[in-house]
């Protein structure tokens, strides 16, 4: 499984992921290379999934690799555009444009809750 | 092996299976998403770190973007060679692409600055730096721009991105600006030096205005002073004038009643001192006389006319506007005897006072005429002593404030003025007296309190003035007596009084006229011989000349001898009358007039 950058150890893990249990706040990181098609495409999307189907409850992250192309290592990112989900548990992984709607939605397990 | 730990086992597998199957999954979408074109780029790793591989589609928005932006992009290497440039770039430099890239971007740079560039070049330091500088174009044009550099990191070789801006038009505009402004300075200054340069001018207007004042009023006064000075000259002849009667009388009839006292007799002292102050009475108006002939009179024959009009300018100006200036001219008017300067004086005296009598405007009148005066005429002024004849009037009419009779009586003395003080002279009218006395006219004024004022002069038509004669000795002798008989023609007559008296004490026998006409009576019905024709020069209706020639026709050898009481006609060069003539002048001392009369019987 990837290792989850953010937590500095297991036990700050532990209590976020209680947290998000409590909150169900969706922890969403979107890996782009700039302003290239598919990364403008996958942002535009998933903000808008977020927007329609976790509105007040997430937290959306966009982070693009020509500036910052270190952080790639991190989250073993293979190709541009990935999306991994942190929170809720457990993590996921969607790469491509975002571009069909169910699949992102059954990917990251967002029901109708 | 044991049930738990087989289930451990179990489930150990389970949960690798798990997940090597969500591996799996990913795995194959990713797979997946790449073979489905959903990628853009791909990350590799490599020793010096992740590096990123973009699709080339991917790339065309930034490229677009690059080529379209108005800037010049430019990529080089640590030594400044361009490895890449967009069209605008080349553009700037006057290049094509072809021949920008593989240059050293240094060489396009001005000289001046390029240690400033090698600078940044060299410092590694992250972050933009940016100058300002010219780009040498191949036309050799130089483009003003600033350059914006930053070091490209993960890249080999190493490299700079160079964004470069055109300042030409902002130049272009910071220099219409400063020329705008410099412009505006100068404007300002120009303005500024302008308004000083009026403020000089004007301030200079001022000072001369005031300076032109000022010598006016030095003019003015020193006119004053002339005038005041000027005055007195004529001012004496025609007091004088006047004067000269009243001592020949004063004189006379001392004498007689001295020849009557005698010596011994109380009053006799008394007599003397009358006598010796007459005497000093003449004695100062000989000496009034010659300061007025010092003003040196030259007359002519003048057309009263024409010396009018020849003044109209003046007069003009001399009026203000709000006064209407009429002037009536006869046509064929005489001419007069006089000297011109002296008539333009009358003229404007009488102007200025007429002038003045009118302060909220009105009308000045001049009209010159031929006239006759007679000797009722004159009585009608008060004139005893008066010479009828033929005369020139000029005549000054204002609409102004008019003048009661005490006024009127008082206009011609000196100094005598309405006016308030410090202006005039006061002299004015008594100038013009005493002119028209010089030249034998008379003066009057016709005035009521609100209608106005007329000044009428009254100068002796040319033709009838006789040349004066030249003599007047006042010498006093002794042994004087004779019986002959005498013709005295005299129009005044306490003058003629006295005349007959002295002679009868010298026993002459005397036959008593008062004007010409009489004395052709007298003479012609007188039976017996007349010695002598003692006669004034001047007189009206005959003058002594004509009697004299009247008489002479019937009586050649009656002598003649003249008197006059004008003094001012001994100065006179012109016309000594015909021959040798004798003349006295008035006053006289009786003794000196029995003498000239022994001297003119003998001759």
């Amino acid at each position: 499984m990837p290792k989850n950058p953010q937590p500095k150890d297991a036990t700050e893990a532990f209590e976020r992921a209680q947290r998000v249990s409590r909150d169900n706040v969706y922890h969403l990181r979107l890996y782009v290379t700039g302003a290239t098609p598919q990364s403008r495409r996958a942002t535009n999307k998933i903000k808008a999934i977020c927007e329609q189907h976790l509105k007040g409850r997430y937290d959306l992250k966009v982070i693009d690799l020509y500036q910052q192309p270190d952080l790639a290592a991190e989250d073993q990112i293979v190709a541009v555009p990935t999306l991994i989900k942190d929170l809720p548990l457990p993590t996921r992984r969607l790469v491509g444009d975002l571009s069909v709607t169910e699949r992102v939605l059954a990917g990251l397990n967002i029901t109708g809750v | 092996m044991d049930e738990r730990s087989s289930s451990r086992e179990k489930r150990r597998l389970q949960r690798e299976i798990e997940d090597l199957r969500s591996r799996l999954e990913e795995a194959e979408e990713t797979l997946r998403a790449i073979r489905q074109g959903e990628v853009d780029s791909l990350v590799v790793s490599t020793d010096k770190g992740e590096r990123i591989y973009t699709l080339r589609s991917a790339d065309y928005f930034y490229r677009a973007l690059v080529e379209q932006m108005g800037e010049g992009a430019v990529t080089i290497n640590e030594d400044g060679v361009i490895l890449y440039c967009n069209r605008r770039f080349a553009e700037m430099v006057a290049l094509p692409l072809e021949q920008v890239m593989g240059e050293d971007v240094r060489s396009m740079i001005t000289l001046r600055d390029r240690a400033h560039f090698n600078a940044m070049l060299i410092s590694k330091t992250r972050g933009r730096k940016e100058m300002e500088t010219a780009l040498i174009s191949a036309d050799g044009t130089l483009i003003p721009v600033r350059l914006a550099l930053s070091f490209i990191p993960h890249e080999t070789p190493p490299s700079f991105c160079l964004v470069v801006s055109d300042m030409t038009e902002a130049r272009k505009r910071e220099d219409e600006l400063r020329e705008a402004r410099d412009n505006l300075e100068q404007r300002v200054a120009e303005r500024t030096a302008d308004l000083v340069a009026k403020k000089e001018e004007l301030e200079k207007l001022i000072t001369e205005r005031k300076r032109a004042e000022e010598q006016r009023r030095k003019l003015e006064a020193q006119l004053y002073r002339a005038k005041k000075m000027e005055g007195i000259g004529t001012l004496a002849g025609g007091v004088a004038h006047d004067f000269n009667n009243l001592l020949t009388t004063i004189l006379g009839y001392a004498e007689l009643a001295l020849m009557q006292l005698g010596q011994g007799d109380p009053l006799y002292e008394h007599i003397i001192q009358i006598k010796n102050a007459g005497q000093k009475g003449a004695s100062l108006t000989r000496q009034l006389l010659a300061f007025s002939r010092k003003e040196a009179r030259r007359p002519e024959l003048l057309d009263l006319n024409q010396a009018v009009a020849e003044l109209e300018k003046i007069l003009r100006r001399l009026i203000r506007e709000d006064i209407e200036l009429v002037i009536n001219p006869e046509a064929g008017l005489g001419p007069v005897y006089m000297d011109p300067s002296q008539m333009d004086q009358i003229i404007m005296n009488l102007v200025v006072n007429a002038r003045d009598a009118m302060p909220e405007g009105g009308t000045l009148t001049i009209e010159t005429a031929n006239v006759e005066l007679d000797r009722a005429y004159f009585r009608e002024h008060g004139i005893e002593e008066s010479e009828p004849g033929s005369y020139v009037m000029l005549a000054v009419t204002d609409t102004g404030i008019g003048m009661d009779e005490e006024t009127q009586s008082k206009i011609f003395d000196p100094f005598f003025t309405t006016k308030p003080r410090g202006t005039g002279t006061g002299l004015g009218l008594a100038t013009v007296y005493g002119i028209v006395k010089q030249n034998r006219g008379y003066i009057w004024a016709y005035s009521e309190p609100g209608q106005g004022t007329t000044m009428k002069v009254y100068l002796p038509r040319a033709g009838e003035v006789l040349e004066p004669g030249r003599g007047g000795d006042m010498e006093v002798g002794g042994g004087l007596t004779g019986a002959e008989t005498i013709l005295v023609v005299e129009d005044n007559d306490q003058v003629l009084d006295m005349i007959v008296k002295i002679l009868d004490r010298y026993g002459y026998r005397t036959l008593p006229a008062r004007d010409g006409a009489e004395a052709v009576r007298v003479a012609r019905d007188f039976e017996g011989e007349i010695h002598l024709l003692l006669t004034d020069v001047i007189m009206p209706g005959m003058s002594g000349k004509e009697v004299a020639e009247r008489l002479r026709s019937e009586r050649p050898d009656m002598k003649v001898l003249f008197m006059s009481g004008y003094t001012e006609n001994i100065i006179m060069q012109k016309g000594i009358l015909s021959g040798d003539i004798h003349y006295i002048q008035k006053p006289f001392s009786f003794e000196g007039l029995v003498r000239k009369v022994r001297e003119a019987i003998d001759d």
